[in-house]
C-alpha cells in the first residue's frame, strides 16, 4: 500500500540516493526477520494459516479461530518492531515513510512461514477507503488498532440479488437516533465470523437510484443484529459466509464518504481488492507442477513437457508483468490484469494437473490427487470473486483501452 | 533486475519512434516491400549514422555507442511497430553480436566499423535444407583449410537456406564443420562459388534468401571448432531481439483494432460498446503485456549477460511469438471486411506474425527447452 509518493525511478541523485536508503533498510528487515520468524517448512511455519477449507461449521469455526489469533498475535510482534504500516501516517500508527518500505516488508514476509493473510481486508483494503474517502477521526480511530493485530476486518458486499451487478444491493441502512439501522442479506463473506469490523455497502436511498443509493458503512461485527452461516461449497469445504442484517446498529461516525457516496467508496475498495488477488505472491503451481509430473515418472513425455512449459511461461510472465508495475511501468488496468491472468494460471494449472494425473484424479482419498482437486474445485472460485472475468475484461476494455460503455 | 527503462532509455524511444513516424509510414514499407532490395541503403545509412543504430550495442573502438542489450530492445520494439524495412535484424543482432562473441580481434577491426556506419550489410547464414528449427545442430555445410596457402586459405562449400537478408548482404558470416567442431567464417558475398537466391517471402517486409556456397574462399574467424557456444549464445540473442520486435507489432495491432472498434459503427453504435469485442481485445491486451515483460525480461538477460539467458529467450520467443499471431488475427476479425483486404495494413502484421514466429525456433521448441530447463532446475 503505497500512500506518499515514492520518487521516481532512475532520476540522477535522488535515484541514488533512494537505492541505498532501500538496501540498508532491505538489511536491517532482513536481519529481523531472520532473528523472529519461523522457517518455510518449520513446525511453526504458519504461512497457510489462511487457508481455512474446514469439512464442517464447526471444524470451521475452530480452524477461523486459529488463524486470526496466530495472526493477530504475528501482526503485533510486526508493529512492536516498527515494520507496520512503515507509509502510514504516523497518527494513523504508522511511521510515514515512503510506499516502497511496506514492499520491502511484505516482500521479506512472503519468504517466511508467517502471514498476514487473514488480515487482508484489514491492511489493504480498509486504508485504500480511509484514505480516500474517511475523515480524519475515522483514519485515526479505525487504522491504529488494524496495525496492533487488534482489529481484523471483512466485507459486506454481494447479496443474493447483487452478484456482478452491486448497484442493485438491496441491504438497507435506515436513519435512526444517533446512526444506522441495516437490515438485508449479504454473501460470500470470508473470515466473517472472526473479524471485529465490516466494509458494508447498504441502500441509503431509493431502487431507482441504483448505484447513487448506496452509502459505505464501517459496522462492528459484534452485535444482536448479526448473524452468520457458514456456507459449504462445491469441494465440500467450508470458506464464506452468508451474513443475516436484522437492525444491526452503525454509529453516525461510521458512515465512510457522504451518504450517496457508497459507489465511488465501493470503486476504490474493488480496485484495491483486485490489486490484492492479482499483485498477490500467486501459488507456485508451476513448480508443483514440474515436481508432480516429476514424481509421477512422467516428465519426459513431450506433452506433458508442453503442458509444464505453458505453465512456466504463465508464472513468471505473471510475475514479470507485477515486476513492471512495481516498477512505474504504465500498465493499463493493472489490477484487472493481473487479477485475470492469476485466474487464468490458477485454472489452467489446475487442468494441466487433470491431465498429468491421469485416472488418479478420480480418486479424492489418492494423496497425490487430493491437494490438485482441491485446487481444481477452488478455481472456478477465483474467477469470480473480486469481480467475475467477465467484469475484469470490462474494466480492461473501458477503462484501460478507453472504449465505450 | 528491475525491468525500469532509464530516461536516456525513454529519450531514445520518442527520438526512434519520431524518426520511424517520419521515414517508415505504411506507404513507404509498402514501397521497399516491392523493391529487389526489400531496404532503402539511404534511410539505412542515415538510420545507423544519425539514429547510431547499427552501432548501438558495439564497443566505440569500432565505432559503437557502446549501449547495451535493452537500448537495443527499446529500437527492435519500435522497428516492429512501424514494420521497419531494414537489415536490423540480420546485420546487427545476428552478424555483430557473432563478430563481437567469436573474438577476432582483427575481423572485428576489419568488418564492425563498416556495420555501425550502415554502409555495410551482414548477416549469419546457420540453417540449411531441414525446415524443422535445429539452432546450432545438424549443420553439414563445411570448411577445409587448403594446405598450400599460408594461414588463411579457407574454403566454404554447403547449402543454407532462410538466410536472412541473404541477397542483399555483402558479408556472410557461415557456420560451418571443420574437423575441428562448429566454426564460423567470413566469406565476401561477391566471392566466386557464392550462389545466392532470393525467395519470395510471405513477409514481404523481411527477406530470406538460399545461398550456395561451392568452395568459396573464406576467412576463419576466431578459433577453429569454437564457435558452437557462440553461435548458441546469438541464437538466444535472436530469440529475445525478436521476441522484442513482435511485443511492438502486437501492441501495433492492438492499438489498431482498439481505433477501430472506437469509431466503427454498427447498428448505430460503435462495435467496440459490444462486449464480443470488448472481451477480445481485454484479451489482446492481456497477451500484449505478457508478452512484454517476457520480452523486457529478456533483454535484462541479455544486456547482464545472466546464466540464465537461455531461459530467458525461451520464454520471451515462447510467449511473444503466440502472443503476436493471436493479436494480428483477432485484428482482422475485428476489423471486419477491411481487414482482409490488401489495401489494409492488417495483412502485412499477420504475415509478419507468422513469418517471425518461425525464426530462430517455433513457440512449441522453445516450450520444450524451457521445460528441460526448469526440469534440470529443480532436480537440483
Amino acid at each position: 500500500m503505497q500512500h506518499s509518493p515514492a520518487p521516481a525511478p532512475g532520476r540522477s541523485g535522488e535515484g541514488r540516493a533512494r537505492v541505498e536508503g532501500r538496501a540498508r533498510f532491505e538489511a536491517r528487515v532482513r536481519e529481523w526477520f531472520v532473528a523472529n520468524a519461523p522457517r518455510k517448512g518449520s513446525p511453526e511455519d504458519f504461512s497457510a494459516v489462511h487457508v481455512v477449507s474446514a469439512r464442517t461449521p464447526q471444524e470451521y469455526h475452530e480452524q477461523e479461530q486459529h488463524a486470526i489469533t496466530v495472526t493477530r498475535a504475528w501482526q503485533r510482534r510486526l508493529f512492536d518492531a516498527g515494520l507496520a504500516g512503515r507509509s502510514w501516517p504516523t497518527e494513523c500508527g504508522g511511521h510515514g515513510a515512503p510506499g516502497w518500505q511496506d514492499e520491502v516488508v511484505v516482500a521479506e514476509q512472503a519468504k517466511w512461514g508467517v502471514s498476514t493473510k487473514m488480515f487482508a481486508v484489514a491492511l489493504e483494503m480498509v486504508p485504500a477507503v480511509l484514505f480516500g474517502h474517511g475523515t480524519h477521526e475515522q483514519r485515526v480511530a479505525y487504522l491504529p488498532p488494524i496495525l496492533r493485530g487488534e482489529h481484523g476486518w471483512c466485507q459486506l458486499l454481494s447479496e443474493p440479488g447483487a452478484g456482478s451487478d452491486l448497484a442493485s444491493a438491496q441491504t438497507r441502512a435506515t436513519p435512526v437516533d444517533g446512526g444506522w439501522s441495516v437490515t438485508g442479506q449479504k454473501v460470500w463473506t470470508s473470515n466473517a465470523g472472526c473479524s471485529d469490523y465490516a466494509l458494508l455497502i447498504a441502500r441509503t436511498g431509493s431502487r431507482e437510484k441504483g448505484r447513487a443509493g448506496l452509502s459505505c458503512f464501517a459496522m462492528k461485527m459484534e452485535q444482536p443484529g448479526v448473524e452468520i452461516r457458514p456456507l459449504r461449497q462445491m469441494s465440500g469445504a467450508y470458506h464464506f459466509n452468508e451474513v443475516f442484517l436484522d437492525n444491526a446498529f452503525v454509529p453516525e461516525n461510521g458512515l465512510i464518504g457522504g451518504p450517496r457516496e457508497g459507489w465511488a467508496v465501493l470503486r476504490t475498495m474493488l480496485a484495491s481488492e483486485r490489486a490484492a488477488i492479482g499483485g498477490g505472491t500467486s501459488a507456485r503451481s508451476a513448480t508443483q507442477l514440474v515436481g508432480l509430473a516429476r514424481q509421477l515418472g512422467c516428465s519426459d513425455d513431450p506433452g506433458v513437457r508442453d503442458l509444464l512449459a505453458q505453465a512456466v511461461i504463465r508464472e513468471r510472465t505473471l510475475d514479470l508483468l507485477r515486476a513492471r508495475i512495481a516498477a512505474g511501468h504504465a500498465v493499463p488496468a493493472a489490477g484487472p490484469t493481473t487479477k485475470l491472468l492469476y485466474s487464468e494460471h490458477a485454472r489452467l494449472s489446475a487442468d494441466a494437473a487433470t491431465t498429468i494425473l491421469g485416472m488418479a484424479v478420480t480418486l479424492v482419498d489418492d494423496p497425490q490427487a487430493a491437494p490438485w482437486i482441491e485446487r481444481l474445485l477452488f478455481a472456478p472460485g477465483l474467477r469470480l470473486g473480486g469481480g467475475t472475468d467477465e467484469i475484469q475484461r470490462n474494466t480492461i476494455a473501458e477503462r484501460g483501452l478507453g472504449l465505450p460503455r | 533486475m528491475n525491468l525500469a527503462f532509464t530516461q536516456e532509455q525513454n529519450e531514445l524511444r520518442r527520438t526512434v519512434r519520431d524518426f520511424l513516424d517520419k521515414t517508415s509510414p505504411e506507404a513507404e514499407v509498402r514501397r521497399l516491400m516491392e523493391t529487389v532490395d526489400g531496404y532503402d541503403p539511404g534511410i539505412w545509412h542515415q538510420l545507423a549514422g544519425e539514429l547510431g543504430i547499427a552501432g548501438l550495442t558495439l564497443p566505440e573502438e569500432y565505432g559503437g555507442a557502446g549501449c547495451g542489450f535493452v537500448e537495443l530492445g527499446v529500437v527492435l520494439e519500435e522497428a516492429g511497430r512501424s514494420l521497419l524495412c531494414a537489415p536490423v535484424l540480420s546485420t546487427v543482432v545476428l552478424a555483430a553480436s557473432a563478430l563481437l562473441g567469436l573474438g577476432d580481434d582483427a575481423a572485428c577491426h576489419d568488418y564492425l566499423p563498416g556495420i555501425a556506419a550502415g554502409t555495410s550489410v551482414a548477416t549469419l547464414a546457420l540453417t540449411e535444407s531441414a525446415s524443422r528449427w535445429a539452432g546450432a545442430d545438424g549443420i553439414t555445410t563445411t570448411a577445409t583449410l587448403d594446405g598450400h596457402s599460408n594461414g588463411n586459405g579457407w574454403t566454404v562449400s554447403g547449402k543454407k537456406a532462410f538466410v536472412l537478408d541473404g541477397h542483399a548482404a555483402s558479408l556472410l558470416l557461415v557456420v560451418a564443420r571443420t574437423g575441428a567442431g562448429l566454426s564460423v567464417l567470413a566469406v565476401d558475398a561477391g566471392a566466386p562459388g557464392v550462389h545466392r537466391v532470393p525467395r519470395a517471402t510471405l513477409d514481404q517486409t523481411r527477406r530470406q534468401a538460399d545461398i550456395t556456397f561451392t568452395a568459396a574462399p573464406a576467412r576463419l574467424l576466431g578459433e577453429a571448432g569454437a564457435a558452437r557456444p557462440v553461435v548458441e549464445h546469438v541464437l538466444d540473442l535472436a530469440a529475445v531481439a525478436i521476441a522484442t520486435e513482435q511485443v511492438g507489432g502486437a501492441a501495433r495491432v492492438l492499438d489498431m483494432a482498439v481505433d477501430h472498434a472506437r469509431t466503427r459503427v454498427q447498428f448505430g453504435r460503435p462495435i467496440g460498446s459490444f462486449q464480443a469485442v470488448k472481451h477480445k481485445l481485454a484479451d489482446m491486451h492481456l497477451g500484449v503485456e505478457s508478452a512484454r515483460s517476457a520480452a523486457y525480461h529478456g533483454l535484462w538477460a541479455a544486456a547482464d549477460n545472466l546464466p540464465d539467458l537461455p531461459l530467458a529467450a525461451s520464454l520471451a520467443k515462447a510467449c511473444c511469438g503466440d502472443a503476436f499471431v493471436a493479436a494480428a488475427t483477432e485484428n482482422i476479425q475485428v476489423h471486419g471486411g477491411i481487414g482482409v483486404t490488401w489495401e489494409h495494413p492488417a495483412h502485412l502484421y499477420l504475415k509478419r506474425a507468422h513469418s517471425s514466429r518461425q525464426l530462430f525456433g517455433h513457440p512449441a521448441h522453445h516450450r520444450q527447452r524451457l521445460a528441460r530447463y526448469v526440469l534440470a532446475e529443480q532436480s537440483e
